[in-house]
């Protein structure tokens, strides 16, 4: 009995001190299995393996494993690649990462190195992305979102002067405009210089933050660039997905924000693994 | 790590770090390009244009007007004859080729009104019937009562639509995605 506190010591200690590896394999593990696919085969796979990975600690980190996971993602969506979101291709690259990690000599520098590219590339097309489309700069994406977007709903009935029955016959408008497209019309849509207003904020922040993690992740640095890339992202995935709830690439992004730190970075991992932890909790909200 | 396979050589070190990035790369700019050339939705497709422009995949439909052996104009929907995960596909990256492949289901389908079941039920409950779902027929499903035995498409007219934001009038309108397809006998629906 007078061996178990000495135990729990030993276990703790364990898990704090592990690589950084054991960790991000752990919990892209968890992932996979909580934010992975709803339904259909791949889910059953991913939950087999996935479980397995995270009761067996021996596999967490095998190759093997990896290979499976990697395969069967690909597999399975590449009769989907039109439709899948784009965190879901994201998935299938960071699966792909965690196989050649597995089976590279240094597992958590290939994590590092892969998840460094894959932030900084995604949020490069993304920035890209806004600039082509021309609805940024002045505002019209998010003039029509938040009219259009439940989800951002709150925000406009808050701060951008829009009265809740406006809402719900612009909601209405749209579906009866899409049900049948050929019988003509238009449909003017509620707000005015408030919703204006709103809008161009929440376009040059979306526009300046995603670029910044670009170029902060891509860009050749030392510890004070990375440390700023770290912030970014981190304040990133606390503003988009409190209010656009798409777990998965929020856990995915802070899966890979966590593989960057070395060593003894304690608080930066406490804040990646504070972020995992409030997007948890959000979805009770 | 416990139980590891390793590789060896510095070859494969290379492509652990740059396997991934380049994959991304490349399908990326291929997105891209397919977006800008084709009618691609830049939400889809891996090249990380979520939330970057109003025209997703939600705001596309394709309209279909079948003219039933009894001369009435009905309106179908295109979900009703294509499985989930095709009619996905076909609103990302809708092509003229695919309103043949719904035309041709829609002319070897029975149809009948959207309200045709509950119609049935009301009747056998001594009830009056409500007639229908405002103009929207359905294909008859093997599951319909057999009272309900459906009537034959004619003919069809299929045109892909999408809703498209006017930002400097802050209003949504229908447009056309290309010309719409007339199929059957006659030439198809019409309004």
């Amino acid at each position: 009995v007078s061996q178990e506190p000495g135990r729990l010591r030993r276990s703790l200690a364990a898990v704090l001190e592990q690589d950084s590896s054991g960790l991000v394999f752990r919990l892209t593990l968890l992932a996979l299995l909580v934010h992975g696919p709803s339904g259909g085969a791949l889910q059953t796979v991913l939950m087999v393996l996935a479980g397995a990975g995270l009761v067996l600690p021996r596999l967490a980190g095998h190759a093997l494993l990896w290979i499976a996971i990697a395969a069967a993602m690909w597999w399975f969506h590449a009769g989907d690649l039109f439709w899948i979101d784009n965190h879901k291709y994201l998935m299938c690259y960071w699966a792909l990462a965690c196989a050649l990690a597995a089976l590279a000599r240094e597992p958590a520098a290939t994590l590092a190195w892969n998840g460094r590219w894959l932030i900084g590339l995604a949020f490069l097309f993304a920035t890209l992305w806004k600039l082509l489309g021309g609805e940024y700069l002045d505002g019209s994406f998010f003039r029509y979102t938040l009219v259009a977007d439940d989800r951002l709903a709150p925000l406009a009935l808050w701060l951008g002067g829009i009265e809740p029955q406006e809402l719900a016959l612009a909601w209405e408008l749209e579906l009866e405009l899409l049900s049948d497209p050929g019988a003509g019309g238009e449909a003017t849509l509620p707000g005015g210089r408030e919703l204006s207003r709103l809008a161009l904020v929440l376009s040059y922040y979306t526009v300046a933050i995603e670029l910044a993690i670009a170029l902060l992740f891509l860009l050749p640095g030392g510890d004070k660039i990375r440390l700023a890339g770290h912030f970014c992202l981190l304040g990133f995935i606390v503003s988009t997905y409190a209010l656009v709830p798409v777990f998965g690439f929020g856990y995915l992004l802070t899966i890979m924000g966590l593989s960057q730190i070395k060593g003894g970075g304690w608080r930066l991992r406490a804040s990646y693994l504070g972020a995992l932890v409030a997007l948890e909790l959000s979805q009770l909200l | 790590m416990e139980g590891k396979v390793r590789w060896a050589g510095d070859e494969i070190e290379v492509l652990a770090r740059w396997l991934v990035p380049g994959l991304l790369v490349l399908v990326a700019m291929v997105q891209v390009g397919l977006s800008l050339r084709t009618e691609l939705t830049p939400w889809k497709g891996g090249g990380f244009g979520m939330f970057a422009v109003v025209d997703s995949p939600e705001l596309r439909t394709v309209e279909i007007l079948a003219t039933t052996a009894g001369g009435e104009v009905v309106r179908l929907d295109a979900a009703d004859f294509l499985a989930s995960r095709e009619w996905r596909s076909m609103r990302s990256m809708p092509m003229p080729g695919q309103l043949g492949r719904i035309g041709e289901r829609v002319l070897s389908e029975r149809i009948v009104p959207m309200g045709s079941r509950r119609d049935v039920a009301l009747v056998q409950l001594g009830r009056e019937g409500v007639g229908g779902d405002e103009g929207w027929w359905r294909p008859l499903y093997a599951d319909d009562p057999v009272e309900l035995e459906g009537v034959l498409v004619r003919s069809v007219e299929l045109g892909w639509w999408k809703i498209s934001y006017d930002g400097e009038g802050h209003r949504l309108l229908a447009r056309r995605i290309g010309e719409p397809l007339r199929m059957g006998a006659g030439g198809g629906g019409g309004r």
